[in-house]
C-alpha cells in the first residue's frame, strides 16, 4: 500500500514541472500577449455588468445608428443599443460558450480516446474508426445540420451541439497519451498491484496526459467562439442573445451607411481569437509537447 | 474535506449563477411581479421583427406585462399560428405575433376570409380566431350588392366595428421605396413587372436595343400561373388574366382594376350573370390569335377540383359555370351576387392559358404538365419566355405582336439575388436596373447614404398592404377585449414608424389601405398612451399599482456579479496564502 501512496503523492514533483512550464512560457512574447489579452477578455465578461456603461438590451427611442460619439463611444445598432455595452456583453456569451463547449468535449474525448487507448485491440479499433468518421465530416457543414434541425434555437443548444460534434481531435490526442503512457513503469506497477482499470485510468494516466488535454482545450477555445459567431451570423443562432456574431449580422445590413456596428464586434471577434490562439500555442510550447501535438 | 466541500459548493453556485444569468438575460423585464406573461413569435429571417418586439418588451414592462421574444423559422412559425388545437403558447400555439398581409385583388371577399367566424383557420385565414358577429354582418352586407354607396356605408361602418373591438393592433401600412436606375421610368412597387409593357429608358429610342436587369429574391415555384403560390414577378409579364391592376395617380398612389384582355363587359338585371366582350386583335406567342374559347378552357379547368389550381375555392365558390357565345364573347352565370368579380378576375392566378395547346391534357394532369417546369406554355404577354437557368435568372424577350404594340424594352432578364445587400450593390455598379420591391423594403437603412447618388432613383409610396400584431383571441387572457385595448395603446408607433422604418410606414387606422375602394378617414386609430393601457387593464380586471421589488433586474445582475467577484476573489486569495505557508 505504500507504493500506491507514493504513487498519488506525485504532487509534489508537479510543482516543479509547473516551474518549469512557467519559466517556459515567460520566454516568449506572443504567449505573454496571447495571456494578457485573453485575461482582458476574461475580465471584461465576468466584470461586464460593472464596466458597460448602458444596459445593453436598453432601446434607445431615436438614436438609431448613430456613429461613434462621447454618448456612445462605440455608436448604436439599427434597434438604438450601445455598441460598446453589447460588445462587452457579448464576451460573456462567446466565453461561456466555448467554455461549456470545452468541457464537454474533454468530458467525451477523454472518456473515448482514454478507453481507446488503455485496452487496445478491437474496443480501440471501434471507438477510433468512428472517430475518423466524425472527422472526415467538415466540422462547420456538420454544425450547420445539427443546428438547422431545431426549429427554436438558444445558446445552451448550440453549446451542447458543439461540444457533443467537438471531441474526436481531443479523443485523438488523449488516446495517444495513453497508447505510450500505460506502457511506462508506474501503470505496469499499479497494475501489478491489483488497481481497478478505471482507477488506473483516471487516477495515475490521467494526472499525467493532462497538459496535452489543456493545450487542446486551449486551441479549440478560438473555434468555439467562432463558430458560434458563423452561426448567429448566418441567422443559425438565437437571435436574441446578446452575441458578437448576432451584431456582426444585423451590422451586414448596413454596412455601406454605418460601418460601425458590424466592425467593432468583428474586431472583437478577431482579438479575441488571436489571444486564445497565442495563449495556445505559448501553452504547448512551454508544457513541451510539441512532438506530440 | 468539509472546507473542499464548501469551496466546491460556493465555486458551483457561482458557476450556476453565471449561466443562469446568460441563459435569460430579461433586463427590460417588469419591475417586481408581473400581471402575467405573453410570448411573441418572431421570424428569425426577419430584424425589423425582432427590434419591434424588443421595443414591445420594454413598453409591455412598463404595465407590468412580461413578454418573452420566440424567434424561430417561418415554417415552424406558421405551422404554430395555424394549429387548430392550442390556444396559447405553452400548449403549442402562439399568444402575439406580427404579420404583413398584402391586399389580394379580390376586393372584400379576402377580408371574410381573414376576419369573420366563417374563416377561421384552417378553412380561412382567420387564426386570430377573431368572431365579432356585428362586424360579420357588417361585412357580409357589403358584398351582397352591388350598389356602391351602400357598400361604402356598410365597409365603413365594419371598421369603425373592427378598431372598437379590436382583433389585432394595426400598426402601419408600410411604405415601399422602388430602388431603380434613375433613367428606368414607371417602375411601380406593386404592380412589380406587371406593367413592364409600360417602362422606358430616358435618352433611348425604341431602334435601341434596351436590356433591363431586374433583380428578383429566389425561382419561380412553378412556370404555370394556375399552380403559383407567390413568385409572380416572373410571370407577369408573359400571362394576362380578363383584368389588372392599374396606378392611376402616383402621389397619393391610386391603384384600380381596369379591363386587360376585354372591350367591355356588362352585368345582367338581376347580377347573376356577366358578358364578356374579348379584344379581337390579340394573338399567343406561337402566333395563333386569342379567342373566347381559350377564356372558356381556362374557366372550366380552374372550376374543375380535379386541376388543383390554387384559386378553385374562390372562384367556384361564386361561379356557376362558363359558355362561349361566339368566338369573342363569353358569358359568366354566378351561384349568387359577386360584386368583388372584376377584381378577382384580375389575379394572376386566373390568368388565361391557350387552348390549343393545353387543351388536350386532362385536367388532373395539368398540374404536372412538362410546360409548368421547363418552358411555359405561350401566353399573351408583352413578354416571351426565352431561357431559365435554375438559381441564376430567366430571360423574357419583347413580343412583337403584342396586341398594345411591341413594347419599349426589348429585353428583360430577372436575376436571382437572394441578399438585397448584394443587389444594392449591383445596382450601384450598373450590373442590375432595378430591385424587386420585398427586397427594398429591407433596405431603408441604406436610402440615406443614397441620396447623393444622382444616377439612382428611389421612387414609391403607400402599397396595399398592413402590418399589425396579431393576438390570439383564443387565449384566455386575450380573449379580454380590454386586455387587447390596453395592449393596443402600450405600442410605440411613432417610434416604430419613425425610428425603425426611417418614415417609410404610414399609422393605419384601418385595414383597408387608403385611397382603396371602401377606406374609412374617420375610423379612430388607438395612441400611444401608458395610462390609457393601464385605464383598460384596470377595467379588465388587473390592479394597480404593482407590487414592486426596490431593485430592477439590470442592477440586480451588478450586485450578484460584485457577490460572486468578492466570493470567487477571497476563496483565491485564501488559497494563495494557504499554500504559501505550507
Amino acid at each position: 500500500m505504500q507504493i500506491v501512496q507514493d504513487l498519488e503523492t506525485v504532487e509534489e514533483k508537479k510543482v516543479g514541472m509547473l516551474h518549469a512550464t512557467w519559466r517556459r512560457f515567460k520566454k516568449n512574447k506572443a504567449s505573454i500577449a496571447g495571456a494578457v489579452i485573453t485575461l482582458i477578455i476574461v475580465g471584461m465578461a465576468v466584470f461586464a455588468p460593472l464596466i458597460a456603461p448602458y444596459n445593453p438590451e436598453k432601446l434607445n427611442y431615436g438614436k438609431e445608428l448613430q456613429p461613434p460619439s462621447w454618448n456612445f463611444l462605440l455608436g448604436t445598432d439599427p434597434g438604438g443599443r450601445d455598441i460598446l455595452s453589447f460588445v462587452i456583453w457579448g464576451a460573456r456569451t462567446s466565453l461561456i460558450v466555448a467554455v461549456g463547449a470545452i468541457l464537454i468535449e474533454v468530458a467525451i474525448g477523454v472518456l473515448i480516446g482514454g478507453v481507446a487507448g488503455y485496452y487496445g485491440g478491437v474496443v480501440d479499433e471501434v471507438l477510433m474508426r468512428f472517430t475518423d468518421i466524425i472527422m472526415t465530416l467538415p466540422t462547420i457543414l456538420l454544425l450547420l445540420t445539427a443546428v438547422s434541425m431545431f426549429k427554436v434555437r438558444s445558446i445552451v443548444l448550440i453549446m451542447l451541439i458543439m461540444g457533443v460534434l467537438g471531441w474526436p481531435w481531443m479523443a485523438r490526442i488523449v488516446r495517444s497519451e495513453f497508447l505510450s503512457l500505460k506502457e511506462s513503469l508506474f501503470v505496469e506497477a499499479a497494475r501489478s498491484l491489483g488497481i481497478r482499470n478505471l482507477r488506473i485510468i483516471f487516477r495515475h494516466i490521467l494526472p499525467n496526459a493532462i497538459s496535452p488535454i489543456i493545450v487542446v482545450a486551449t486551441l479549440d477555445a478560438p473555434f468555439y467562439i467562432m463558430y458560434e459567431a458563423t452561426l448567429s451570423f448566418l441567422g443559425l443562432g438565437d437571435p436574441t442573445a446578446i452575441s458578437w456574431g448576432n451584431l456582426v449580422a444585423k451590422g451586414k445590413n448596413v454596412l455601406t451607411s454605418a460601418w460601425w456596428v458590424a466592425t467593432f464586434p468583428g474586431l472583437m471577434i478577431f482579438i479575441t481569437t488571436i489571444g486564445l490562439n497565442l495563449l495556445g500555442d505559448g501553452l504547448r510550447d512551454a508544457f513541451d509537447v510539441r512532438a506530440r501535438i | 474535506m468539509k472546507k473542499k466541500l464548501i469551496n466546491v459548493i460556493l465555486l458551483a453556485i457561482t458557476t450556476a449563477q453565471m449561466i443562469s444569468a446568460l441563459i435569460s438575460p430579461a433586463f427590460t423585464a417588469v419591475e417586481g411581479q408581473p400581471i402575467f406573461t405573453l410570448h411573441i413569435l418572431v421570424n428569425s429571417a426577419d430584424s425589423l421583427q425582432l427590434e419591434m418586439a424588443s421595443a414591445l418588451r420594454e413598453e409591455f414592462a412598463k404595465i407590468g406585462i412580461q413578454l418573452e421574444i420566440v424567434s424561430m423559422e417561418v415554417g415552424a412559425l406558421t405551422d404554430r399560428l395555424y394549429s387548430e388545437t392550442a390556444s396559447s403558447y405553452e400548449d403549442g400555439g402562439w399568444d402575439l405575433a406580427f404579420t404583413t398581409w398584402w391586399w389580394w385583388p379580390t376586393d372584400y371577399m379576402w377580408f371574410i376570409g381573414c376576419w369573420t367566424a366563417s374563416g377561421w383557420s384552417p378553412q380561412g385565414w382567420n387564426f386570430m380566431r377573431w368572431a365579432d358577429s356585428l362586424a360579420d354582418t357588417y361585412l357580409d352586407n357589403a358584398m351582397s350588392t352591388y350598389n356602391k354607396t351602400e357598400r361604402i356605408k356598410w365597409l365603413h361602418l365594419w371598421q369603425e366595428r373592427f378598431q372598437e373591438n379590436p382583433p389585432v393592433a394595426l400598426i402601419y401600412w408600410p411604405v415601399i421605396p422602388q430602388l431603380s436606375d434613375a433613367k428606368l421610368q414607371k417602375v411601380d412597387p406593386m404592380l412589380w413587372t406587371g406593367n413592364a409593357w409600360q417602362w422606358y429608358v430616358e435618352g433611348k429610342t425604341p431602334e435601341d436595343n434596351v436590356v433591363i436587369k431586374y433583380s428578383v429574391d429566389g425561382d419561380p415555384g412553378m412556370l404555370n400561373p394556375w399552380f403559383m403560390d407567390g413568385g409572380y414577378a416572373h410571370l407577369e409579364p408573359m400571362f394576362s388574366p380578363l383584368f389588372r391592376m392599374k396606378q392611376v395617380s402616383l402621389e397619393p398612389p391610386v391603384y384600380e382594376i381596369v379591363p386587360e384582355l376585354v372591350e367591355s363587359y356588362e352585368f345582367s338585371a338581376d347580377g347573376l350573370s356577366v358578358t364578356f366582350h374579348l379584344l379581337h386583335n390579340v394573338t399567343w406567342h406561337d402566333g395563333t390569335s386569342f379567342t373566347a374559347r381559350d377564356v372558356v378552357f381556362t374557366f372550366e379547368a380552374i372550376l374543375d377540383p380535379a386541376t388543383g389550381a390554387t384559386s378553385y375555392g374562390d372562384f367556384s365558390e361564386f361561379v356557376d359555370s362558363v359558355y362561349m357565345v361566339d368566338n369573342y364573347t363569353v358569358v359568366l352565370n354566378l351561384k349568387k351576387v359577386a360584386p368583388h368579380l372584376i377584381s378577382m378576375l384580375s389575379a394572376g392566378g386566373l390568368s388565361i392559358l391557350p387552348y390549343h395547346v393545353l387543351g388536350g391534357v386532362p385536367h388532373s394532369e395539368l398540374r404536372t404538365h412538362e410546360t409548368n417546369t421547363v418552358a411555359p406554355a405561350p401566353g399573351t404577354g408583352p413578354y416571351k419566355f426565352v431561357r431559365w437557368i435554375k438559381g441564376q435568372y430567366m430571360e423574357l424577350e419583347a413580343f412583337d405582336n403584342y396586341w398594345r404594340g411591341r413594347p419599349f424594352v426589348d429585353k428583360i432578364i430577372l436575376m436571382v439575388i437572394p441578399d438585397p445587400i448584394t443587389a444594392l450593390q449591383a445596382l450601384k455598379t450598373h450590373e442590375i436596373d432595378a430591385i424587386h420591391p420585398s427586397q427594398c423594403q429591407q433596405l431603408i437603412n441604406e436610402i440615406p447614404s443614397l441620396k447623393g447618388l444622382t444616377d439612382i432613383a428611389v421612387r414609391g409610396g403607400v402599397v396595399p398592404a398592413i402590418t399589425f400584431l396579431a393576438f390570439n383571441n383564443n387565449h384566455t387572457i386575450l380573449a379580454n377585449p380590454y386586455v387587447r385595448k390596453a395592449l393596443c395603446h402600450a405600442i410605440p408607433y411613432e417610434h416604430i414608424i419613425n425610428d425603425l422604418l426611417k418614415g417609410y410606414a404610414e399609422r393605419a387606422n384601418s385595414p383597408v389601405p387608403p385611397y382603396w375602394f371602401g377606406y374609412n378617414p374617420d375610423a379612430p386609430a388607438y395612441t400611444y398612451d401608458i395610462e390609457l393601457a393601464k385605464h383598460y387593464l384596470e377595467k379588465a380586471g388587473y390592479h394597480y399599482p404593482l407590487p414592486t421589488t426596490p431593485l430592477s433586474a439590470y442592477t440586480t445582475e451588478i450586485i450578484t456579479t460584485a457577490i460572486c467577484t468578492f466570493i470567487v476573489g477571497f476563496l483565491l486569495g485564501y488559497f494563495i496564502i494557504k499554500r504559501k505557508q505550507k
